[in-house]
């Protein structure tokens, strides 16, 4: 079979890439490699989802239904429990294999948008040692373990990591029965939303310990206990700082990577700083006729931002003209900045750039420049980095259209 | 023998008093030390010809942990009678299982961990090394060369993947690598084929992350590399195939030995009587020689830890690179030791670096900590600069069993006229014991004929161990009709190692009967990728439950007690 | 004193002082804050989501919500009300398990579609 587009991933952001490349005309498969839609939004049953977009608190599955009704409306195919085993260009046709219940199936496409998601750090990311015992989990396993099976994962529980999984977590955890005995935090600062702290944490006295980390994982079967020690502030941990906590429950929420396992097959040029593929404005990466959306992109901490991107690859696979990019150069305390490219063939009056400060910052500026003209700025009071920013900026004020920079600097 | 002199250099270098008592097999020793490596020092220095030393040096305010044994007990092998009672899963111990299958014997293996491979077996690099580094005719040599020989015809009999790319051995200097012509040499003389040296500008051509460093190597095209715990699951599948009995949880306790032989082993799961017993213990093999009244050697604990690097990583060596001897490493141990390890490239297409080798007091302490990453890592990435720390997605540690004779024990007991020792076995282990495991089978034929046991050749004995299939590496044509036949071999679970369900099936209802979280990892590496289980490992809790019919609390990541879950939702109480 | 709107993922810094009984709110960039900060000091309430169990094949557990706000207090009654809740049959989302919590008006509904594919 032959389609205009492939969207790899049925999560928020291939959901709405799908939908959205349907309604602008293209033929599209969506293939998903589990059961049921929805992505990772299937175990996020909490709710604070929707909130830019709909203007509700949305639930997880509540968020990914809107979607899944919606696609139904459309003629998007959809292949569920469907497992991209190769990726191949031939000429400028690209060819997709995937195995699913009915046997290996091949598709051609004009055009690929990945919409993977993203993947959790591990305990061995991050030098936790010690035992090989059970009840080591990562906050996204523990989270399919209670939400999608409905088992507990342990009754002492310690969370490292003060993210919005990992406070989450600590909420659903206690609220299910388990005693959650603290939050680990190397950084000085929570890095979750307040809200969360807040809803999470303090409305079921769950302490939270910043700059203090998980050293060592003690247990013969299950998990008996962890060692904590404060870290300094590089994070290295500090000796003699070890205090030894009893748990049978470690739940890992260290962070997020973009998968992107199918990119690296195609040969898309990654961006160091993301993770994700070096995209334009219309998330096509540097390959033509391959976009990348959603958390395979860059972690996104919204989802609403998920799907935002989803659409933008959708809505602009079906556009034919040749594109001219340019680079966007970052200088100052940004951690990334994305798109890092920018097509000055395509439209240029409503760009989205997603950005995040590398350090938390007050009273900083904004500034998007092309050449010597100031295109864009905006004053921040507080930036922190586990807060992503989204500005649109109109780069049609520009008379040049080069030497492009986005910079953050002290007001 | 005078031991006078060596008590005398261990109380100026070691400040300490060692107590020597000597017999006909062994130097025993007693005293006290300050730390550890000090102990396995000493024990070292005791080391003379013909003679094992027993180590009963103690670590000063060192409490050994109690053995940890098996949660469970009930009578589920009491009063059974066999021929021979094997004792240990690992490679030896199940390698040995099998061979005594070729003959009408009723065979049985107990393990204490709830699947085999869970020690040293389970936890090394698998390399089937060439057998370069062993300069004496010793038992090591002698049989790492026949395993080597014959390892292609064992994986192939028993349906396990076996690559044989070679290893270079990189030297750093014009001077060590004229000492490698002496390795050369030795390689001829016993019997190991096409050993060469290779220059500077053909390494650089071969491996060139390595140019900076290497000024030459030394090629072993024999060495070869197997999954050492899939191996171990195919001998023991294998035995069970062919009449063996396989019992897991089940740790021995006591031997009861009457008139110079074994009478009875007591395990947590009953008393069973036994004409033979095999000690394959692994650690804990001069323990069980003890507990038969034959302590006549020591195992002194080594812990290796190897890393695991992102299939997918860039700048690692495609090619097997072990680091020579140094002029450094050679002046600090006078010898110039061409070990295995390195940056290997593994059975399964991952890249190992690794292991290092530290003496340890604990037989079971198989935890890793953050020196030994760092010093496998720094070691490795001196040769190869390429290398990312940010690729290593795994390290294990496994605890090795070295004799302080470092040579393997196959014997029969002198004292025990029934009990047959498999001890000491370490590197090159995995490598030996498809030869040692025959040599010991026919050890206990040759026993049990003399005492006037029977033993006919097993009629029924198949060679062959049905290969697993991985429907990952079959072309697009069989993969399709493969998940015609069945549809779960269509649903991939795994997504790291594209493992599917009906992968996953056939691993939960193996022949051993293990239906753990880990036994599915070791079987078809579904959760062994980068995600590390993260996304499977709950879908694989599942599976196992529906599977085996039992609720999703009962399954196990590894022993008993390791439950993935304390219990159902609404149901939990603190 | 000092709260955080917890409404939106804003997360709001609110400054709210009272005088005379009247509470005034500062901080908040919309009027849900000002809202949310009343009733933090009167009668303090939360939506909460969580499960029940099913005897559906491919569901152990439906994940559900309240659709409104229940008091703070009401937390743990709830999740022991939840507890008690079995759904035998697959039910579209938004269904209702139990009306009118603790008198609140408030209902408990499923917040996943059990009547979506699933093999």
């Amino acid at each position: 079979m032959k389609y205009d587009v492939a969207v790899i991933g049925g999560g928020p952001a291939g959901l709405a890439a799908a939908i959205k490349a349907s309604l602008s005309g293209a033929s599209v498969i969506l293939i998903e490699r589990e059961a049921r839609l929805g992505g990772i939004l299937k175990q996020c049953i909490h709710d604070g989802f929707g909130v830019v977009r709909f203007g509700e608190k949305l639930s997880g599955p509540e968020y990914a239904d809107r979607f899944i009704k919606q696609l139904r409306q459309t003629n998007v195919q959809v292949s569920l429990f469907s497992f991209v085993t190769s990726t191949v260009q031939d000429g400028d046709l690209y060819k997709i294999t995937y195995v699913c219940k009915d046997g290996v199936q091949h598709v051609e496409c004009d055009n690929i948008i990945l919409a993977t998601g993203c993947r959790e750090r591990t305990r061995n990311g991050i030098f936790i040692h010690g035992d090989r015992c059970a009840g080591v989990y990562t906050a996204g396993a523990a989270q399919n373990l209670v939400n999608i099976l409905g088992a507990v994962p342990g009754k002492k529980v310690v969370i490292l990591g003060s993210g919005d999984i990992g406070l989450i977590m600590a909420r659903r955890l206690t609220l299910e029965g388990a005693k959650v005995v603290g939050v680990y935090e190397a950084k000085p600062t929570p890095s979750g939303l307040t809200r969360n702290i807040h809803q999470c944490l303090n409305d079921f006295d769950i302490p939270l310990h910043l700059s203090s980390t998980v050293t060592k994982v003690l247990g013969t079967t299950r998990l008996e206990r962890v060692e904590i020690s404060r870290v300094d502030e590089q994070m290295r941990p500090i000796a003699g700082t070890e205090q030894i906590v009893d748990c049978d429950c470690l739940v890992l929420a260290v962070g997020l990577i973009p998968e992107n396992e199918i990119a690296r097959g195609l040969k898309v040029p990654l961006d160091p700083k993301t993770k994700g593929a070096i995209v334009d404005q219309n998330c096509q990466t540097l390959r033509n006729g391959i976009y990348a959306c959603g958390n395979a992109l860059h972690v996104n901490d919204l989802v609403d931002y998920v799907s935002e991107s989803g659409e933008t690859a959708g809505g602009a696979v079906q556009s034919r003209d040749k594109r001219v990019l340019r680079k966007i150069e970052t200088e100052g305390k940004l951690l990334y900045v994305v798109p890092q490219r920018l097509d000055v063939n395509a439209p240029l009056d409503k760009v989205v750039m997603y950005f995040r400060a590398s350090e938390e910052l007050t009273d900083q500026r904004l500034t998007v420049t092309a050449g010597d003209e100031v295109v864009f700025t905006k004053n921040y009071a507080k930036l922190l980095p586990p807060e992503m920013e989204r500005v649109v900026v109109n780069f049609n004020k520009a008379h040049t259209l080069d030497d492009f920079v986005v910079r953050l600097e002290d007001k | 023998m005078n031991f006078e002199k060596i008590v005398k250099q261990v109380r100026k270098k070691y400040k300490t008093e060692v107590a020597v008592r000597e017999d006909e097999r062994s130097v025993f020793l007693t005293g006290e030390c300050d730390n550890w490596a000090d102990v396995v020092a000493i024990g070292k220095m005791f080391v003379t010809e013909g003679k094992h030393v027993v180590n009963d040096i103690r670590l000063k305010g060192y409490v050994e942990k109690p053995e940890r044994l098996p949660k469970v007990s009930d009578n589920s092998l009491d009063g059974t009678d066999w021929d021979v009672v094997v004792i240990g899963g690992g490679i030896s111990g199940c390698a040995v299982a099998r061979e005594l299958t070729r003959n009408k014997l009723r065979v049985l293996l107990v393990e204490k961990h709830s699947d085999v491979a869970r020690g040293a077996s389970g936890a090394n690099n698998g390399m089937v090394h060439a057998g370069i580094d062993l300069k004496h005719q010793c038992l090591k040599l002698k049989y790492g060369v026949a395993g080597n020989a014959i390892y292609g015809d064992v994986c192939k009999e028993l349906g396990v993947d076996f690559r044989r790319s070679g290893q270079y051995v990189i030297f750093d200097s014009r001077l060590i690598r004229f000492f490698a012509k002496g390795t050369v040499k030795r390689a001829e003389k016993h019997g190991i084929p096409g050993v060469r040296i290779v220059g500077k500008k053909e390494i650089a051509e071969i491996e060139p992350r390595v140019k900076d460093f290497a000024v030459g190597a030394l090629y072993a095209p024999s060495t070869g590399y197997v999954s050492p715990y899939q191996l171990t699951i195919a001998y023991a599948e294998n035995a069970v195939q062919n009449g063996a009995k396989v019992s897991l949880n089940t740790a021995v306790t006591a031997l009861e030995t009457e008139n110079g032989n074994v009478t009875r082993v007591k395990t947590n799961r009953g008393t069973v009587t036994a004409r033979c017993v095999v000690n394959c213990a692994g650690v804990f093999a001069d323990r069980i020689a003890d507990m038969a009244g034959d302590r006549y050697f020591s195992i002194h604990p080594r812990r290796g830890t190897d890393l695991m690097l992102d299939p997918k990583a860039q700048g690692v060596p495609t090619q097997t690179i072990s680091m020579g001897p140094t002029l450094k490493s050679v002046s600090k141990f006078g010898s110039g030791s061409t070990k295995g390890g390195g940056v290997i490239r593994t059975a399964d297409g991952n890249y190992l670096l690794g292991p290092d080798a530290v003496e340890i007091p604990d037989r079971e302490d198989v935890s890793t900590n953050q020196d030994s990453v760092n010093n496998v890592f720094g070691k490795h990435s001196q040769v190869c600069p390429t290398l990312r720390r940010g690729d290593i997605i795994a390290y294990f540690s496994g605890v090795r069993a070295p004799t302080y004779e470092e040579d393997f024990i196959i014997e029969r007991s002198a004292k025990v006229a029934n009990l047959v020792h498999v001890a000491g076995i370490q590197s090159p282990g995995i490598t030996a014991a498809p030869a040692f495991a025959k040599d010991v089978a026919k050890i206990v034929a040759d026993y049990l004929a003399s005492v006037g046991v029977e033993v006919l050749p097993n009629e029924r004995f198949d060679p062959v161990r049905p290969r697993p299939v991985k429907a990952k590496y079959l072309n697009d044509e069989e993969r399709d009709k493969l998940i015609k036949q069945d549809p779960d071999f269509g649903k991939i679970i795994c997504r790291c190692e594209e493992i599917s369900l009906g992968e996953i099936k056939r691993a939960i209802h193996n022949p051993l009967g293990v239906a753990t979280v880990d036994g599915v990892k070791r079987r078809v590496r579904a959760g062994m990728g980068r995600c590390q289980g993260g996304f499977c490992m709950p879908l694989v809790t599942d599976i196992i439950a529906k599977e085996t019919g039992v609720d999703v609390t009962e399954v196990t990541k590894d022993d008993v007690g390791s439950n993935i879950v304390v219990g159902k939702l609404k149901e939990v109480q603190q | 004193m000092e709260m955080v709107c917890i409404v939106c993922p804003n997360g709001c810094r609110l400054n709210v002082t009272e005088q005379d009984g009247r509470v005034s709110v500062s901080g908040n960039k919309c009027k849900r804050g000002e809202t949310f900060a009343v009733a933090e000091l009167t009668n303090p309430t939360r939506s909460v989501t969580t499960s029940v169990k099913t005897t559906v094949a491919g569901y152990p557990v439906v994940s559900v919500k309240t659709d409104g706000e229940i008091p703070k207090s009401k937390i743990f009654d709830l999740m022991e009300l939840c507890g008690k809740i079995i759904v035998t049959k697959p039910l579209p989302i938004g269904s209702v398990v139990a009306e009118d919590l603790f008198g609140t008006g408030v209902n408990l509904i499923t917040t996943t579609d059990m009547e979506e594919t699933n093999e």
